[in-house]
């Protein structure tokens, strides 16, 4: 039987139905799960996706009640026993606000934040784009491996709280582990392509096992060439443009979950 | 002239706040949770800031929101005590709110600062020192999966002071 990965549907997502449609185009077994399904249910699940949205319409802090369900017992079992974990968007907020994407340890212990989007030291609200972002050690991660350093890829954000804050020992190690940066179109990461004045450009972290992956952009959003809009500068576009049969760019997060199961 | 505004509507972030604290994290000495805005606008008098109250939706919004220019008043009777939580919220820029009200009300407000304040009520035999650190490490610091909720010490800073009755 194939493995199988649980999206969790949380009150107030809005991302699972794509997320879903995503993964099973690219051969993953997959059941959306709410977030009090029992016990059972939700432990015999092979690797999880919290998908992106509002949960709890954000009250507090993006991801901050969410965090606090029982699910995360039975998640913080599985991520022991070296579990695939992935957020995106407001899932990643959720695993910031669990500790569990924390590049420094084990521990479930806070080390990283989602702000609110900043630009030159000031608020500037919600952000809706296309940005580009490139993988950093995308060897050591289960939802990575079948990226390349060389990669540039195209993926929308749409957030208002996805500037990473990092604590002073997570500064020290988040290098060392895989992580995604916003980049230009060219492929060189620089502050102008940093669209929320994240920490050192991050858009997306890895814990130290490589078993966890949180990033702020839509990867989802991004699988298949229909959805890569043909004005951006990138070689997606132009085979779209070309009418070329391709996958979408964000095929290989889908095919290393594939391969690392 | 400090305002201290409310929602008129229930607060569902207060509510689902105390409902996970309560519930999910099993603080069930905590009996009451309130939160409100605090503006400090320095020397401004009533007279000046009438016109950005009526006239703008900068500081509240009068269809969802009412102020008050006192702090509410607190009960507390034997073992019910109180506690105010105030935190800078990485969520508003004071500063870039205040320049747009002294571009539309030609100075009239020299300094501004903001604070979310939480009121949170125990009912608890501790002494008020420890039950400070208590309510500070179980629930206001964020710095684990199951311990705080309110103030995420990575993006904010608070301070939470017993409130005498």
């Amino acid at each position: 039987m194939n493995p199988l990965v649980g999206i969790i549907q949380f009150p107030g997502s809005n991302c699972e139905y794509e997320t879903e449609k995503a993964a099973r185009f690219y051969g993953l077994n997959t059941r959306i799960l709410r977030w009090n399904e029992s016990v059972e249910t939700l432990s015999h699940v092979d690797a999880y996706i919290l998908p992106g949205g509002f949960s709890y319409q954000d009250r507090v802090r993006a991801g901050a009640l969410a965090a606090k369900l029982p699910l995360f017992d039975i998640i913080q079992a599985s991520n022991e026993k070296g579990k695939p974990i992935l957020g995106i968007c407001n899932g990643c907020q959720i695993l910031a606000e669990t500790g569990l994407l924390n590049p420094v340890s084990n521990t479930p212990n806070l080390e990283v934040a989602l702000g609110p989007n900043q630009t030159q030291d000031s608020l500037c609200g919600f952000i809706c784009d296309w940005v580009y972002v490139k993988p950093m050690r995308p060897k050591e991660n289960k939802w990575t491996c079948l990226f390349e350093e060389s990669d540039c890829l195209p993926i929308p954000i749409n957030h208002a709280e996805g500037r990473f804050v990092l604590s002073e020992s997570a500064q020290k190690t988040y290098a060392s582990h895989t992580h995604f940066v916003y980049c230009d179109a060219m492929g060189h990461v620089c502050p102008e392509s940093n669209p929320n004045g994240s920490f050192a450009n991050l858009a997306g972290l890895s814990n130290p096992f490589g078993n966890i992956l949180g990033m702020m952009p839509h990867p989802e959003r991004a699988s298949f060439i229909k959805q890569i809009p043909t004005w951006l500068i990138s070689p997606f576009s132009d085979m779209k443009r070309h009418f070329s049969q391709v996958n979408g760019p964000w095929e290989k997060l889908f095919l290393s979950l594939k391969a690392s199961l | 002239m400090i305002l201290y505004t409310f929602l008129k509507n229930t607060d569902l972030h207060a509510i689902s706040a105390f409902d996970v604290l309560s519930h999910l994290m099993g603080y069930s000495s905590l009996i009451s949770l309130k939160r409100y805005q605090k503006w400090d606008l320095g020397r401004a008098d009533k007279m000046e800031v009438e016109p950005i109250l009526s006239t703008t939706y900068l500081l509240l919004n009068l269809n969802k929101e009412f102020y008050t220019t006192t702090p509410p008043s607190i009960a507390n009777d034997g073992s019910k005590k109180t506690f105010r939580l105030e935190a800078i919220s990485p969520h508003v820029d004071a500063q870039a709110i205040l320049k747009k009200i002294q571009n539309r009300f030609s100075n009239t407000v020299e300094t501004l600062s903001h604070t979310v304040i939480w009121d949170l009520t125990v009912c608890s035999e501790l002494a008020i020192a420890d039950l400070q650190e208590d309510i500070m490490k179980k629930l206001v610091l964020t710095v684990s999966f199951r311990q705080g909720l309110l103030i995420n010490p990575l993006l904010e800073t608070a301070t939470l002071t017993y409130i005498p009755s």
